[in-house]
């Protein structure tokens, strides 16, 4: 009896599954898109890459990557 | 005595269990409670200024079926050209992926290619990128699979992530293309939903230990090349790579939105093949990190406890077997009452650790997040993978075991995954676009169409070439 209430049981949590199998409604692949890439007129100061141990190095990065932030807000300040 | 024994076993196991389901617990939550938010908006404007100049390296042993659609693909990235450096390394294959790389390192200058001889070759993935990374001359070093075919502004996303000068390597989201293909790559696609959008994303949240999986992912040159390159003595390189960046006092940053499709296996007898290597690799990793993982003074202790939870993933499924064979000479010798309760507990247990290594509940908050609901109806079946999940593991077990009790070197040659080129009928048009739900809405003028239809090599569909 026991083994007879596990199966069912069994059967009836894969049903669902066989049923997506026999008639799939979510096949996929799930669509990947290419999102719009805003090309900042910045990206010409294209900044290095810094080593984690070149305090100096990340110190002037840190402070560069402000000002850029300052730069982009001026023109929305405007309008 | 003996039961009294076998019961402390058996709580310590079920203990094991809870540990690692409340972790994905928090995992899921996490990802649950971080869903859809836009995280460091303001830095978009500067993400953009940082573009570092980039190699990208792809391996590829015998892969004249997909490796003409990566190559395209590179042609069709947005990120400058000028700063773009792809190096096909052709393994000493025999097949035509080095004639059909080469036709495309003529026609195109940023492509180069790596020819490996048959002596110099054939010797693992690790190897052959180590053969690619002499010839690197950027800033970045990224690697991509030949069966992989990535969005067009990957490496714009993947790269803003070094202008921390903190982050060492960086991983970006697989996704399954030849997924509507079987039950097997169904389910495989369900594993990489829950690993990736949950698992990998949470982790990336919570500041533990993003992994870096091989591949859709980069590395500064400079760490990589003081780190030795890819150590060509494990099987699980990218996971021994990940764990190296840490120990130098290096972060990994998880992209999800630096999205790339990948060719899934797509029989039970691959699935085993690929599944065993990852396993027997991960399993070198943890007895080779581990302990250095625990005396490390670059790790929080959050870190530590994750990276190790992280190391010893695939012996889970051992663990759980153990807890059955424990188990149940306990429940048929009638020990005390509590105990009947934890045994009772155990197929829970089973049920949460299924897929790869992602609980059900984590798969199928990934889908619902991916807005998959119907793909979710498949979850139930994951419990098969578990059960053959669970058999992989133990081989691969008893494997490093032999190796380690008899000294004997593992051999770690090509142990590849075949790709067979079926992901190209999903690929509507260079441009990225997908239908997939049925063939009949394919593009009679693309063409990967064309080359399905006509069964010829999709390169030669691109190039004309007949």
């Amino acid at each position: 009896m026991l083994f007879l209430g596990i199966t069912t049981l069994i059967l009836i949590m894969l049903i669902p599954a066989f049923l997506e199998l026999k008639r799939p409604k979510d096949a996929g692949p799930r669509r990947i898109d290419d999102s719009e890439i805003t090309q900042h007129p910045l990206t010409k100061m294209s900044l290095p890459l810094v080593d984690i141990d070149d305090e100096q190095a990340v110190l002037n990065r840190n402070i560069l990557s402000i000002l850029t932030e300052i730069i982009a807000v001026i023109p929305n300040i405007e309008m | 005595m003996l039961i009294e024994f076998l019961e402390a076993v058996f709580v310590i196991l079920v203990v094991l269990m809870v540990a690692k389901l409340v972790r994905h617990y928090i995992f899921a939550m996490t990802a649950i409670k971080n869903a859809g938010k836009n995280k460091k908006a303001i830095n978009n404007i500067v993400d953009t200024v940082c573009q570092p100049t980039v190699s990208i390296l792809i391996p590829a042993r015998n892969e004249e079926k997909v490796i003409g659609r990566i190559l395209q693909r590179m042609t069709e990235l947005t990120y400058p050209k000028d700063k773009l450096q792809v190096i096909a390394i052709n393994d000493a294959s025999t097949d035509a992926t080095g004639q059909i790389a080469e036709e495309y390192s003529k026609k195109y200058s940023f492509i180069n290619v790596v020819h490996r001889s048959q002596h110099e070759g054939g010797r693992g993935k690790a190897s052959a990128l180590n053969a690619g990374l002499k010839y690197a001359k950027h800033e970045i070093i990224m690697c991509f699979d030949a069966d992989y075919y990535p969005q067009r502004d990957i490496i714009e996303k993947l790269t803003r992530e070094f202008a921390d000068p903190k982050i060492g390597a960086v991983q970006g989201r697989v996704i399954v293309l030849n997924e509507p293909q079987n039950v097997v790559t169904r389910l495989v696609a369900l594993e990489r939903i829950g690993g990736y959008l949950v698992d990998q994303n949470a982790r990336d949240i919570l500041g533990l230990i993003p992994q870096f999986g091989g591949t859709v992912g980069g590395f500064r040159r400079y760490l990589l090349k003081s780190l030795g390159g890819w150590d060509e003595s494990v099987l699980a390189e990218d996971t021994d790579l990940t764990f190296r960046v840490y120990l130098a006092g290096y972060k990994i940053r998880y992209v999800n939105d630096a999205e790339c499709y990948e060719e899934a296996v797509e029989s039970w007898r691959t699935y085993w093949r690929q599944r065993y290597r990852w396993a027997k690799g991960h399993m070198q990793c943890a007895i080779k990190h581990s302990f250095k993982v625990l005396k490390s003074g670059n790790l929080k202790l959050k870190e530590k406890i994750d990276g190790l939870l992280l190391l010893n993933v695939y012996f889970m499924p051992i663990l759980v077997m153990l807890s059955w064979a424990v188990g149940i000479p306990l429940l048929l010798l009638k020990s005390s009452q509590w105990l009947t309760a934890l045994w009772a507990s155990i197929p829970v247990f089973l049920y949460s650790f299924v897929g790869n290594f992602a609980p059900f509940f984590e798969v199928g908050i990934g889908a619902y997040l991916d807005n998959r609901r119907r793909a979710q109806w498949l979850i139930p079946l994951m419990i098969f993978i578990f059960v053959y999940n669970m058999c992989i593991c133990l081989v691969a077990f008893v494997d490093v075991l032999f190796s380690k009790i008899f000294k004997r070197k593992d051999n770690c040659c090509w142990s590849k995954t075949p790709h067979s080129g079926n992901g190209n009928r999903y690929i509507m048009n260079y441009g990225n676009c997908l239908k997939g739900k049925d063939d009949s809405e394919f593009d009679s003028n693309n063409a990967y169409a064309f080359s399905r239809d006509h069964n010829i090599n999709p390169h030669y569909a691109y190039t004309g070439v007949s």
